[in-house]
Parts: C-alpha cells; structure tokens; sequence
C-alpha cells in the first residue's frame, strides 16, 4: 500500500513515517508544506512532496498514485477548515481510496461533560476558537463523504504523548526548573494516549475495511491521572514531584481577544492537542524565545523562586473527570493499545535522555 | 577613511548567507571605504536583484565566469558547497583572493584541490569559518594553550535545532546533491573550533541517524591523549547550544553565538562568573561607558577586513586553507566510520529496518 502524509515533518506525521516506512508496512509519500520541514525526513530516501494542503489542485497533485493518505497537518483555526475542505476534493481527484484524518477529541471540549459516553455525544458548545474549527473539519468531511466515493475515517485523540512530544519536553523543562504546577492533587483524568499507540490506531483505520464513515476516540489503555502523568515525567529526568506547585484554577475573567492572546502566548498550548494553530504556534515561539532570559531581581526585594505561569485550557484540562470511551474503537478497529503507558513513558523518557533534556547542564 | 582605495568584492551567490550576512558586513565597510562590492552574481534573478538594489553600483550578473576577476579583487564565494571548488579555482588563476563560504567544498577531494591551486598561485584563500574571530573562542584557545585552568578533563558540545533556515527547494536535503547533513553543515563549524583548541583526535566513534538520507542527529565522541569529549548536533530538537570544557581547575561554558561572553567557574568556588570579554588594554572602561563586547556581525566584518588586507599587503589569513580543510577532513572520516545511532524509543522492527538502510546506504 502507499500512502500519503499530509503533516509529516510534525510529531504524529513524523512519527508515522519512522514506524511505517521502517518497519516495512508501506510505501510512504511525505508531504511537507515547507522545504525547510524536510530536514529531519530527509534521514530516509523517500518520495517527498511539498505541498500546500489548502489547495486542493497542488494537494490532488502530491496524492497521485496514493492508495490512502493521511491527514495529520497542523494549522490555524481557518486553515483547519480549509484543510478540511481541500482534502477531500483532492483525494478524490487523485484517486485516493481511503482518507483517514487526525481529529481531536477537543470537539468535545477539554473539560467534556459525564455522559460523553461515545463518539456520537453532542459536541460541547465551543468558546475555544481551535476547537470549533476541528468540529467544523469533521463535518466538511463527512458531508463529502456523503456525496463521494473516497472512504474516510476519522479519529480522536487527545493528550498524545511520546518521543517529540512538545508537552512532555515542556512539562520536563518546567519540573527541572521548578515552576510545574498541577491543579489540586492532580488527580484529574489525563486522556493520554501514546503517538505509538496513535499510530496502531492509524494503521488499522487505513485498513479496516468497516471503519469506513465512521469516527473513533482513541486512548491508552489505563486511565491515567495528571499526577500519574507528572510523576512519569519527573520519573524520566531524575526528579518528583515535591517542587510542585498546587493551584487552585483562577478565575479566567478576560475579555475574548484578551483570553486569544493570552492562548496564542502560551507554549503549552500548541502541545497541548493533536493539531494546533500554526498562528498560536508562532506567538508562542515568540513567548518562548523570550522566556529564559533571567530577570534581574527588583529593587529592595529578594528574588523569588521559580513561578508557575498558569494557562487556562492546561486549568481546563487538568479539571477533567470524564474518561473518553474507546469501546467503539476496540470493536470496529479491534484496536487495543500496545503499549502500556509505563512503558511508552519509558521510551519517552530515553527520548529525553538522548535530546538532552534529561541532562542537567 | 583609508589611504589606499577601497578593494574591489565580487560576490559570487545571493542567496541566504548573503542576504542576511554578508550584505550587511559589505555595506558597512563600503561606508568606510574599505570594500567596494563591484559585481553580484546569482543565475536567480529575483535573488541576485535584491542584493543589487543594495548595491546599485555593483554588476548584476547571472554567470560568476563573467565577472570582472581581477588581480587584488576579493571573491567571496557564497555559492551551494558543490560549486565552490571551481569559482575558487577560476578566481585563484585570475590572481583573485578568495574567502569561501563554509564548508569549504563538496568533498575533500575539492577542498585539497582549492588549497592546492592557492599555494601555486600564491594567492590568499580564506574560509569562512567566522567563529574563530570571537573573542570567545579566542580566549577558550587561550586557556587551552595556557593551561590557566590546568589540563583539559573533558568536554561537552550540544549544538543545534529544528531547522529554520527558510530553503527555496529541497536540494539541501538530497544525498545525491548534498553530500551530508547536520555534521556536514552545522558541524563544520564546530568541529572547526574543537580542532582549532585542541588538535586532531587519536581517535573518534561516530554514529548518526541516516538511513538512506543525511542525518538529522550525529553523536561523536573524539578522544585525545589525557581527555575525552562528546559531541551531539541536531536539526531535529532543539539542544543547549552550549560548549562546556572541563579543566583539572575549573569549567568554562560557552554558548553558540554569543561572540563575546563566556561563564567560568574556578574549582572551588560555588559561583559561576558570567563574563563579557574585552580587550586587557581596555581595562574594562568600555564596559564602564556603556559599550558591551563585540558580537557576531564583528566577527563578520573582522573576517571580511582580514581577506582585504591579505589581498591589499600581504596580512597572514586568520582561517587560511589548510587549517579551513581539518574539519572538512574529520567529516569525511566520520562519515566513512559511521556507525549507527541508537534512537531508543525505536521498537525492535523499526531498529532492525535502520540498522538495514543505513548499512545499505553504505555500499
């Protein structure tokens, strides 16, 4: 089978690449928005495409001779749409069999009510601009699935983590540092599911044949606390848990353009889900870029220790008490992870290791 | 203004390292009468005219064949690697100077080519290995040669990040065009200093993340006589940027492109001095009146003056060939030696398919 990935220089495509193309599944298509994306996919000798996924004529280009692609491309709140839009007509043109595209479970919102019992839940009325733009991408696709001949499938991820996960090097950065915090004792449900654990679920959505229009939330196999989460990080760069600040969420009384900015400022938030704004992901490098500069301690005051800066949606996620359903997943795809989250924390846990994270210096 | 008329420059590639460096540089000695660039030359168009409305007076030129070379004319050649060997040469026999672009050429092969040409002829070729213009650098070659601290213990060198140079195609990442990856173009520059400071190694283990391509992550390990070091380089996650030498009495740490400062710490002492380094002559007053060290765009200029005045009178090249070819020379080596790199988060399937394409990439 060859296949097409759309978003493959970003973590879950990269990530894609390295198990298909190494363990010999499948021919792979890279497809790249930017020359510059390329510098890491270029370890392997692949076909690689450049292309603009919101164009559907250069997509329905990079698809030919595809049997499947795909989607895992990130994007802005307007390019997620148009995303949406391009794809399917693009598919279609080149002949494309099967689509399978990254979703989120943020359609559900990040705080998702009891009773989201399965995928067919009523998504949560949105504020998060981000989160309306996914649900949004979802329905373009199933309405021209409705009207064409491409199969899709679509599937809902949440907290991925795993070897280049933005999160996790975050989360590190902020226990060695001593400024991570946790909302309470930490005891919320983290949706976490490992990229390797994703991309089983990716494997068997290209090759399922009944998992054609239909749409699967997907997680690790146990249910996992933020703490559980925050301990097996702290766990993989030699510390715990004791230099972590418990908060209690404030209250997040901004006005919207106020409460965007601060969004778009935060590091945290362009990993905190599978595809995120590629605007929040520029002012957030802007943020970040400033972020380790040492403050020189003001006048007549000592200075202070490492202070946790406190992003809304991380409070919203962290303030989770619903486990996402995987039932549908586990019956229609026979998906059952593999991976065991100690296990995939292991192997992010060598990842950090080996980028230096894990290094004190 | 200087009493001898400015030296002619004819820039052989308007691409990035130009526009965001050289240009630069240029303009300001053009002001001081220094420079004059006198041709700009780009089969681009479109490349080469936005350098050109900088330079209105210079020639536009899509052929660097038809450039006015010239006896005491500086060339810099700021073209991709696998050009360089033939504009130096040309350059070279037409009595030219030449500064080149790192790394030096395609192979090494070509690099003892050009430092050959330039010996017969006799005419300066400088590489463009600017750091060994810091006065960072400087001072660590200082204290190695010195031994102030002591011998040298060990070192540490994290380098690199996500790939941000903005590519007009994929050329830069095709094995049949680029001859390597992350070693090959961020590396040379710091593997240039560690053989700058402390010579050639006895030894090397080598092993990178190439498999059928040109590597994202390259670790080495070189080993001299008395001390070790490490050496991680990466274009795929961000690293410290930092190089930490540990002495038998203290550490000095240095951080990527900050060209004028450096941390030490002194055995003994729990503090770390964060030090901004200048001149001894100027007995820290330009720091009393507000004027902090030098910084990259001086190592740039101080790298452009050089090749004029070796070109002018004679001035001895700071980063002339021979010693521009050593990491050329250790790059080559590492990747004839190269081994696998271990990426622990790869599953057993996936290692196996690795260690299989990157042993076939080999022969």
């Amino acid at each position: 089978m060859k296949i097409a990935i759309i978003g493959a220089s970003g973590f879950v495509g990269l990530r894609l690449v390295e198990r298909l193309h190494l363990e010999g599944k499948a021919e792979i298509v890279p497809i790249a928005h930017a020359y510059r994306s390329l510098a890491v996919l270029a370890r392997f000798s692949l076909p690689w495409k450049v292309a603009d996924a919101t164009d559907a004529d250069a997509l329905a280009e990079a698809l030919k001779g595809c049997d499947a692609v795909v989607h895992a491309a990130l994007g802005d709140a307007s390019q997620i749409v148009t995303m949406a839009k391009a794809l399917y007509p693009a598919a279609q043109k080149a002949g494309v069999k099967r689509i399978v595209a990254l979703s989120s479970a943020a359609v559900h919102s990040l705080t998702p009510l009891p009773g989201t019992h399965d995928e067919t839940a009523p998504l949560a009325n949105q504020k998060s601009e981000y989160n309306t733009a996914k649900a949004k991408a979802e329905l373009i696709l199933n309405n021209a699935r409705a009207q064409g001949t491409v199969e899709l499938v679509q599937l809902r991820p949440s907290i991925i983590h795993g070897p280049r996960s933005r999160l996790v090097a975050d989360i590190a950065g902020q226990l060695l540092a001593g400024n991570a915090w946790l909302v309470g004792d930490g005891s919320a449900i983290c949706n976490a599911i490992a990229v390797d654990n994703l991309v089983d679920a990716i494997w068997l959505a290209l090759t399922t044949p009944e998992a054609d229009r239909q749409t699967f939330l997907v997680n690790d196999r146990e249910v996992v606390s933020w703490r559980d989460f925050y301990t097996a990080i702290a766990a993989s760069v030699g510390t715990d848990l004791s230099r972590v600040h418990a908060i209690t969420p404030p209250d997040f009384k901004d006005s919207a353009s106020e409460k965007l900015a601060r969004l778009a400022a935060k590091e945290t938030a362009m990993a905190l889900m599978p595809l995120i704004p590629r605007r929040v992901k520029r002012f957030a490098k802007a943020a970040a870029a400033a972020w380790p500069e040492p403050t020189q301690p003001a006048g007549w005051c000592l200075p202070g220790g490492p202070t946790p800066k406190i992003s809304e949606e991380m409070c919203q996620l962290q303030s989770c008490r619903w486990r996402f359903p995987t039932a549908k997943a586990e019956k229609v795809l026979g998906f059952a992870p593999a991976l065991s989250f100690g296990d995939a924390m292991k192997r992010t846990g060598a990842w950090l290791e080996f980028t230096g994270i894990a290094r004190k210096q | 203004m200087p009493d001898h008329p400015p030296v002619p420059v004819v820039v052989a590639g308007c691409g990035a390292i130009t526009k965001f460096f050289y240009a630069s540089a240029l303009g300001w000695l053009e002001t001081q009468g220094i420079v004059r660039v006198a041709a700009l030359c780009d089969p681009n168009e479109a490349t080469r005219a936005t350098i050109h409305s900088r330079f209105p007076g210079a020639l536009s030129l899509a052929r660097f064949e038809d450039a006015p070379l010239a006896p005491g004319t500086v060339v810099v050649v700021a073209t991709p690697p696998k050009l360089h060997a033939a504009q130096t040469i040309l350059a070279l026999q037409r009595g030219c100077g030449v500064l080149c672009e790192k790394p030096m050429a395609a192979t090494l092969a070509d690099a003892e080519a050009m430092a050959a040409e330039a010996a017969r002829t006799g005419r300066p070729l400088a590489i463009g290995l600017y750091r060994r213009f810091f006065r960072a650098t400087q001072a660590i070659k200082n204290l190695c040669a010195s031994q102030t601290l002591g011998p040298i213990v060990s070192f540490e060198v994290e380098e690199g990040g996500p790939f941000r140079w903005e590519a007009a195609s994929d050329s830069f990442f095709r094995r049949e065009i680029t001859p390597g990856g992350v070693l090959y173009d961020t590396g040379v520059h710091t593997l240039d200093l560690l053989l700058w400071w402390f010579g050639e190694p006895t030894t090397f283990d080598y092993r990178d993340d190439a498999a059928g391509g040109l590597e994202a992550n390259s670790h080495l390990q070189l080993n001299y006589a008395g001390f070790s070091g490490t050496v991680r380089i990466s274009r795929d996650w961000a690293t410290k940027n930092i190089f930490r030498i540990n002495f038998a009495k203290g550490s000095v740490s240095w951080f990527v492109g900050k060209a004028g400062q450096l941390s030490l710490r002194v055995e003994g002492n729990d503090t770390i001095l964060n030090s901004e380094i200048l001149p001894a002559a100027d007995d820290g007053l330009a720091l009393h009146n507000g004027r902090g060290a030098e910084d990259s765009p001086q190592a740039f200029i101080h790298q452009l003056i050089n090749i004029a005045t070796a070109v002018r009178d004679g001035t001895p090249l700071h980063i002339p060939a021979n010693e521009g070819i050593r990491s050329l020379r250790l790059i080559e080596a590492c990747y004839k030696n190269r081994q696998p790199l271990e990426q622990p988060w790869f599953n057993p399937a996936e290692s196996a398919g690795f260690a299989r394409l990157q042993k076939g990439a080999a022969t």
